[in-house]
């Protein structure tokens, strides 16, 4: 680490400021969670270091009176596990960030972080891709706004250009009164896993006349090489109850268009079939939370 | 140059004086008390045996006082490091550290030129320092850098240029033993193998109603201790060479580098730094010849601390294993023969497979009467990273063929778990398959105590409601562990003295690694010599102030050091009296010295006055305990009495299993043990509650993945090891009443065997749950859920 610059960039501009004179050479880094691993295993020697954890449009959690959420990126998953405000709007975002790995990970790791590193198997991005979130990317040209659904791009890449940052991330009111919202995952261990194994994140809402489902929204970890938007599953579950024939719809379209990838623990049909279960399963609790009843899974 | 080392007063130079320790022990004891509640005040009493008394160096480390070796810092230190193979199997054709030696900081580069012609070795010196003309595992060590900085070390590791010819690497035990396969040793590719029989194995299995044959498979695992190997060299002015080393056994590299550096054994100390966490993989060679030479090349001290990679890859393993199995027994659910083959992965050098392999032999069939018996064992070498000694020396694998055969057994036949092995169990008289007579087994008393439990548990399941794809079911596993090393002698020996002042000084070379072993010798060492626990300080693995006690491993050190403290103990408080008598001109059996005060006749005065009154006699009162059971057991047959005396227990456990997705959660533990009597409860339990934890790891999720001769899973990232929220919190610590006649007030020690009996159950209880019979470990979840749908795809 001999010879690496650590400046504070007091706000969004000083940062992009800060990226735009490193020319490329210069790392954000908030909690340092993933950052300060790759550099500790030599796989990332910055020569600069920008620290946002402090920049002033980077804080806080709002909740608009219509429901509209706006979630700083330095915003730790602390924070968004201990809002109460958060909670009641959106309970999957609260329950996702409260099992992400473990205290020290939550105290330090923010939702920025963990939205830029685009790791295919992180929580959040699930959980925004799910609630279809917009990311309010911060640049040398002003700021721009990329929807959550189509920021990832690659493995481990994303649409920031080199001298962009996330600045906070949005999610839109929810669009009706019975809405249920989940998260779910899987993982060897109950905690300390560097990230779930699959995960996945439902947003729907349920008719109160025939029971259907609509305005699904779903996010998955762990499926292929970046965080999966899943639309023809959408697709399959819409308009439908959540009964057998609904999830051997939703099996068949998720088969089609995830691609997990096998790793020295679970090979790639097993992610598969995991995620067909945990899927399912946090449906029946995302439509349960939107009335709809029914047992716990 | 030479190095000044002042030596801190007290154990382990970690700890502090009596003085100091004395406020962290009063802290402790509150904080154990806020949860366990009232502990008995042992302020004067004579003895604590069977009590539970908190020990003395968990504050200092939670709060980070304790000095491990890569904490010790010294003037003019440099910091080493090892150039590893990159090749599982290759010939050396060339090594330049010419770049390396002018890197920046670089202060010598060691290579197999200067290590001289000796090897190194546990049991059998086959292994290099430092590679010289091939390599038999990546990772082995081909030379060694020390430099100013670690960084500049690491640095000049990589400018050192090795030629390689590369040789093919023999992966499995079945390709090393295949005919023409290349030789990894100049002795052939079998590194033992072991044969043991008993009566008519063919008799025996005509004999049974029912002859049950599997295949069990257990993967290669890590020890996982949270400390790395480390250690630092110097060398004292007067030229003696001190190595200060996390280790399991210092006197062992106190005779091996006077050996291989060609040093009179006075000029070589090894001290034993704070251990954190062995399990078996501290017994054997890690940095210790190394810094040595390079602290007598460079005349600084140097320093070696091994990186988390290099644990995993250049750091004993346990064992990879596979079982062939035949169990038979009758109708009513007597055994009638076990047949058994081992076949074991050693590595690319011995380490102590040899230990390991006849330890499975010797424990075979265990600890059931099993009249007819024939198991054959072979360790192949391969070209991986050598495997050693782990907790257990391979019996939590043998246990989980046996008892997960059994349980099979007792579901065919319609017999209880816990009926099926009270029927077989050993009992006093029995003869193993040895044929060592046993005495005070306290088996059956652990089944007795958790019948109960099992049958309540049982019914409380059948009743419960389903929940989704949710099943619980219970298991049971037993286990008899022999206590020691296997059949031959390993004596312990321990000394006490005491000062003018009363502070009672206890040395053993047994270290304690973390176990508290120092406090339970302590409470031994002071009950025989009737004084109070306050006043003893224990001073352990010291290869300079210690003898030669043997290491702390086989589950040894209540048993046998823990007799050598009873001995010293009472023969220190014969010469105290004695010495009292000839001060005041009594009789010697007029006086007593017991509960910490010396009577003569009616008169009482306190062992602190008493020190006073022979003060200047006192470094002449010096008691001297050996403890040297006669064991023996032929190493070629394996017949005869291998162990002084076993310890036994039964685990239940309930688990929790998700069919839908193969997850395995340990919900509750109920574990039973004969360990003799307790000598400290807050040991024993907390023992126990590391085994369980260790078991869960290796039931479940715990796996070294290799592929084509390397490790690939060199990190906690993807070695899963169970977190806090994995262990269950309900684990219940049952000691049965027992009392073995050759041990220290009735010890025998827990220690090693509180693991081995986690994996079986928790597959037995998998069956119970789920009627499907896992049959490897680790049990992942993909796995189970495999062999869930096979069950639901062969039905109807």
């Amino acid at each position: 680490m001999s010879g690496c610059r650590f400046t504070v960039a007091r706000t969004a501009a000083e940062a992009v400021a800060g990226l735009a004179e490193a020319d490329g050479e210069a790392h954000i880094i908030a909690g340092g969670v993933a950052l300060v691993l790759l550099m500790n295993e030599g796989l990332l020697q910055p020569s600069w270091l920008i620290d946002v954890s402090r920049a002033a449009e980077l804080q806080g959690i709002d909740v608009a009176d219509d429901g509209a959420i706006r979630i700083g990126a330095a915003v730790t998953h602390r924070e968004v596990a201990a809002s109460a405000r958060l909670a009641s709007v959106c309970p999957m975002l609260a329950e996702m960030a409260a099992e992400i790995a473990c205290g020290r990970v939550m105290n330090r790791g923010t939702v920025g972080g963990s939205i830029c590193l685009a790791d295919p198997q992180g929580d959040p991005p699930a959980a925004l891709l799910a609630l279809d979130a917009t990311f309010r990317l911060a640049g040398p040209e002003g700021g721009r706004d990329v929807a959550a659904r189509d920021f990832f791009r690659d493995l481990y890449v994303t649409a920031l250009t080199e001298n962009e940052l996330l600045q906070h991330v949005r999610i839109a009111p929810p669009p009706t009164a019975h809405r249920g919202t989940a998260f779910g995952k899987y993982a060897a261990r109950q905690a300390m896993d560097y990230a779930s194994t699959v995960s996945a994140a439902v947003s729907l809402a349920r008719d109160p006349a025939d029971g259907s489902m609509s305005d699904i929204g779903l996010g998955l970890g762990g499926c292929g090489t970046i965080p999966v938007w899943p639309q023809k599953t959408e697709a399959a579950l819409r308009g439908r109850r959540p009964d057998t024939e609904a999830f051997a719809a939703m099996r068949a379209a998720l088969a089609e268009e995830t691609a997990p990838i096998g790793d020295m623990l679970y090979s790639a049909d097993y992610k598969r079939h995991v995620a067909a279960v945990i899927l399912e399963r946090t449906i029946k609790a995302a439509y349960r939370r939107a009335g709809g009843g029914g047992p716990d899974p | 140059m030479s190095s000044h080392w002042t030596e801190p007063e007290g154990e382990k130079f970690a700890l502090g004086t009596l003085a100091e320790q004395a406020h962290w022990k009063r802290e402790y004891r509150r904080i154990v008390e806020g949860v366990r509640g009232r502990l008995p005040d042992v302020g004067d009493a004579g003895g604590t045996v069977g009590q539970p008394i908190p020990r003395n160096d968990a504050l200092y480390k939670v709060r980070g006082r304790a000095r491990y070796a890569a904490n010790i810092e010294m003037e003019g230190m440099l910091h080493a490091c090892f150039v590893r193979s990159e090749h599982p199997h290759a010939r050396i054709l060339g090594l330049d550290t010419s770049k390396a030696e002018k890197a920046p900081g670089v202060r010598a580069a060691l290579t197999a030129a200067d290590a001289g012609e000796e090897l190194i070795g546990t049991l059998v010196a086959d292994t290099p320092v430092l590679a010289r003309d091939r390599v038999r595992y990546a990772g082995e060590a081909i030379a060694a850098i020390a430099a100013d900085t670690p960084a500049q070390a690491a640095a000049a590791a990589q400018l050192v240029a090795v030629e390689y010819e590369p040789l093919p690497a023999i992966l499995t035990p079945e390709e090393a033993l295949a005919e023409g396969a290349v030789e990894i040793d100049p002795e052939g590719n079998v590194l033992i193998a072991l044969h043991n029989e008993r009566g008519d194995i063919e008799a025996g299995l005509a004999e049974a109603d029912l002859v049950l044959e599997n295949d069990y498979a257990m993967a290669q695992i890590e020890h996982c201790f949270l400390e790395p190997p480390a250690g630092i060299a110097f060398v004292d002015p007067d030229g003696v060479l001190t190595v200060m080393v996390c280790t399991q056994y210092p006197h062992y590299h106190h005779k091996q580098i006077a050996r291989v550096l060609g040093r009179p054994m006075d000029k070589v100390r090894v001290v034993q730094t704070v251990v954190g966490g062995g399990f078996g993989g501290k017994m054997d060679n890690t940095v210790e010849i190394a810094v040595a030479l390079l602290a007598l090349k460079t005349e600084r001290p140097v320093r070696m601390v091994y990186t988390r990679e290099e644990v995993f890859t250049a750091t004993t393993k346990r064992h990879p294993m596979k079982v062939k199995q035949r169990l038979g027994a009758t109708r009513d659910g007597k055994f009638t023969a076990l047949d058994a083959e081992y076949l074991l992965d050693g590595g690319a050098y011995r380490s102590y497979s040899i230990t390991v392999s006849g330890r499975c032999v010797i424990h075979a069939g265990m600890p059931y009467m099993i009249p007819n018996l024939r198991v054959d064992l072979t360790t192949a070498f391969t070209n991986h990273v050598p495997c050693g000694a782990m907790r257990s020396f391979g019996i939590v694998k043998t246990a989980f063929a046996l008892e997960c055969q059994i349980s099979e057994m007792a579901e065919r036949l319609g017999l209880s778990p816990i009926e099926i092995r009270r029927r077989n169990g050993f009992v006093d008289g029995d003869t193993t398959a040895t044929g060592q007579t046993l005495h005070d087994v306290g088996l059956l008393k652990t089944l007795d105590a958790l019948e109960p439990i099992y049958r309540k548990r049982k019914a409380e399941i059948a009743a419960a409601p389903k929940v989704g794809s949710l099943r619980r079911g219970l298991g049971v596993a037993c286990l008899g562990y022999g206590i020691g090393y296997s059949g031959v002698r390993n004596p312990s020996t321990a000394r006490i003295r005491v000062d003018g002042e009363g502070t009672v000084t206890a040395y053993c070379g047994t270290p304690d690694i973390g176990t508290g072993s120092d406090m339970s010798l302590a409470q031994i060492a002071s009950q025989a010599a009737g004084v109070s626990v306050n006043r003893v300080n224990v001073v352990s693995g010291d290869s300079t102030k210690t003898d030669d006690s043997g290491p702390t491993s086989a589950s040894r050190t209540t048993y046998f050091s823990g007799n050598a403290a009873l001995i010293a103990g009472r023969d220190f408080r014969r010469r105290f009296e004695a010495a009292v008598a000839g001060k005041l001109r009594a009789p010697a059996d007029r006086v007593r010295l017991e509960a910490d005060t010396v009577t003569v006749d009616n008169e009482a005065m306190s062992f602190k006055e008493a020190c006073r009154l022979v003060a200047d006699e006192a470094p002449g009162i010096v008691g001297y305990g050996k403890f040297d059971p006669d064991i023996e057991a032929d190493i070629l047959t394996l017949k005869g009495n291998p162990y002084p005396t076993y310890t036994f227990a039964t685990h239940l456990v309930e688990i929790e299993i998700d069919e839908a997705l193969g997850s395995l959660a340990l919900a509750r533990v109920w574990a039973a043990h004969d360990a003799g009597t307790i000598v400290n409860p807050i040991g024993s339990e907390g023992q126990i509650e590391g085994g369980v934890a260790q078991g869960l790891g290796q039931a479940v999720m715990e796996k070294v993945v290799r592929e084509n001769g390397y490790v690939v899973n060199p990190h906690y990232r993807d070695y899963l090891l169970p977190g806090a929220k994995d262990v269950p919190l309900d684990i219940e610590c049952i000691f049965v009443d027992n009392y073995d006649r050759t041990g220290p007030y009735g010890a025998k020690g827990v220690a090693e065997v509180s693991l081995i009996p986690i994996p079986a159950a928790m597959a037995a209880a998998v069956a119970d749950a789920s009627a499907v019979r896992p049959a490897r470990l680790p049990m992942e979840s993909e796995y189970l859920l495999r062999l869930i749908e096979r069950r639901d795809g062969a039905k109807p």
